[in-house]
């Protein structure tokens, strides 16, 4: 089973590296929303390590959106996602392949923007990266778990980009809220850190156990 | 003390026309929408 | 459905009797000696909100049945009991910021209770969008049951981290302000309490009303279908 979820998510990876179509456009929409948030604050050191926490988030959102888009494309351009439920493998594994593969492509973007992000603001927090990278990973796990199973929803609706971020952002504010504050706490190492770790890892692992089956009730014909 | 009579009347008003408005535009609706469907399954039985 | 059409007067007669006692109540109730009139607003916004929320409940229970059996008929009120529920959830917004305006002093805080009721309107939206924009009527309805299910485990979560959120950062005289309306006692109960049994009823009438709408629309979609399918 687990080799079946590898083996998913590896074709989506290793398929998108090698023509780098969903990672390096992710990348560059990630830069150019930096950029729209510089020239629309343009702030000074200690205004830019307050807005930090809600930038870095606020871009992982938008970027998570923009690869969600494509993580049923492929199958749907070539009529494969029948073919691939018809596979003798249960649904929820094709889902959690399906969402490793998206997890993986949009950790590595964040973990890509965090020191660029640092650079571009002139913040200092180099010390802090590890932690950073973590309650990002955090979120991400499930910001792109529930994605993933709105990805699937949304799959041949009509304007879907959209429609995906009207379902998306409201049901991710946890995750916002706490992965804001937590990245908060971390950086002007004031407040505390640990209420907001524990509201990541419930809404993680809800989701963790949650979308597998909605998932699997999604696709029953 | 603050007169808070505007405030109180915009929001029996806007109760009245959300509540009352929805009710009586479904309710013109479905009437037009059974009636619609009464003669056209008189038309094809 | 034909249950919907027998129980539908009844309701309708009921909750404007019902209505009409809650106001009169309302007329005759005091003047609260901290807030002044402003506490009838409350009376129109603490049903709304309510409601918003019990819709919300319905929607769930709807949504479950409807995977469970897949019976249409459940589809139907889920469908319905979405837009009721946006309705409310609209009063309660618009409700809330016109108390806060001689309360607070701005139309507008971002008040736990607020921000929840604007994430579940969105929710709310979302859930009317989506059936829509699937051309298979049925991937629609699966799709949305699912979605309302993903949303009621959502909304608790929604909910605490949002007034975690606030509490750590509100300023306490707003925070004061924010829970004055939990002190609704004694002659000022009354009229609350006969509104919120008007609100359920009336929240009950107009989703029959919006499911005959929906059904009898899904009728006529079906005969064009099979005239087109005959003409062919």
């Amino acid at each position: 089973m687990l080799k079946a979820i590898y083996r998913i998510a590896w074709k989506d990876v290793a398929g998108d590296l090698r023509r780098r179509a969903t990672l390096s456009s992710m990348l560059f929409f990630a830069i150019s929303v930096l950029v729209v948030f510089q020239a629309a604050f343009e702030p000074d050191r200690k205004e830019a390590v307050r807005l930090l926490p809600g930038l870095l988030w606020a871009t992982s959102l938008f970027t998570t959106l923009v690869g969600l888009g494509r993580v049923f494309q492929a199958e749907e351009e070539d009529g494969a996602f029948e073919g691939l439920l018809l596979a003798s493998v249960p649904r929820g594994v094709i889902f959690f392949g399906k969402w490793m593969g998206n997890l993986l492509l949009t950790l590595l973007v964040e973990f890509l923007i965090l020191p660029l992000t640092m650079v571009l603001f002139n913040v200092d927090g180099w010390a802090q990266i590890p932690t950073i990278l973590g309650i990002l990973a955090m979120g991400t796990l499930g910001l792109t778990g529930l994605g993933t199973l709105l990805a699937a929803m949304t799959r041949g609706a009509r304007s879907r980009e959209t429609l995906l971020a009207l379902l998306l952002l409201p049901l991710t504010a946890p995750l916002l809220i706490s992965g804001v504050q937590a990245v908060a706490a971390t950086l002007t190492q004031e407040g505390e850190i640990g209420p907001w770790l524990k509201l990541l890892v419930i809404f993680d692992v809800v989701y963790l156990a949650m979308t597998p089956w909605a998932f699997t009730w999604l696709v029953e014909e | 003390m603050t007169d808070y009579t505007p405030y109180v009347a915009a929001v029996y008003g806007l109760a009245l026309l959300v509540y009352g408005g929805y009710t009586l535009r479904w309710h013109a609706s479905y009437k037009k929408l059974e009636r619609q469907l009464a003669s056209q399954s008189q038309e094809s039985p | 459905m034909n249950i919907l059409k027998k129980i539908q007067p009844l309701v309708g007669l009921a909750s404007l009797i019902v209505l009409a006692v809650g106001l009169w109540y309302v007329y005759q109730a005091p003047a609260d000696f901290q807030q002044g009139g402003a506490v009838r607003i409350l009376y129109i916004h603490v049903p709304s909100a309510k409601m918003a929320l019990a819709s919300y409940i319905f929607l769930t229970v709807a949504s479950v049945l409807y995977l469970w059996k897949r019976h249409e008929g459940a589809d139907i009120l889920a469908e319905a009991a979405a837009s009721v529920g946006a309705a409310f959830t609209v009063v309660t917004l618009a409700s809330g910021s016109i108390w806060g305006k001689p309360m607070w002093g701005t139309w507008w805080a971002w008040d736990a209770r607020l921000t929840s009721m604007l994430v579940l309107l969105i929710l709310y939206k979302g859930l009317m969008v989506l059936r829509h924009s699937l051309d298979d009527p049925v991937k629609g309805a699966r799709a949305t049951a699912i979605l309302a299910i993903v949303g009621a485990v959502d909304l608790p979560i929604i909910h605490y981290s949002v007034v975690w959120w606030r509490t750590l950062h509100q300023p306490p005289s707003l925070a004061a302000g924010a829970n004055a309306d939990i002190h609704i006692s004694g002659p000022l109960l009354p009229p609350l309490l006969i509104l919120s049994a008007a609100f359920i009823l009336m929240g009950l009438y107009m989703v029959t009303v919006k499911a005959r709408q929906i059904e009898a629309s899904r009728h006529l979609d079906a005969l064009e279908a099979a005239r087109l399918h005959h003409d062919d």
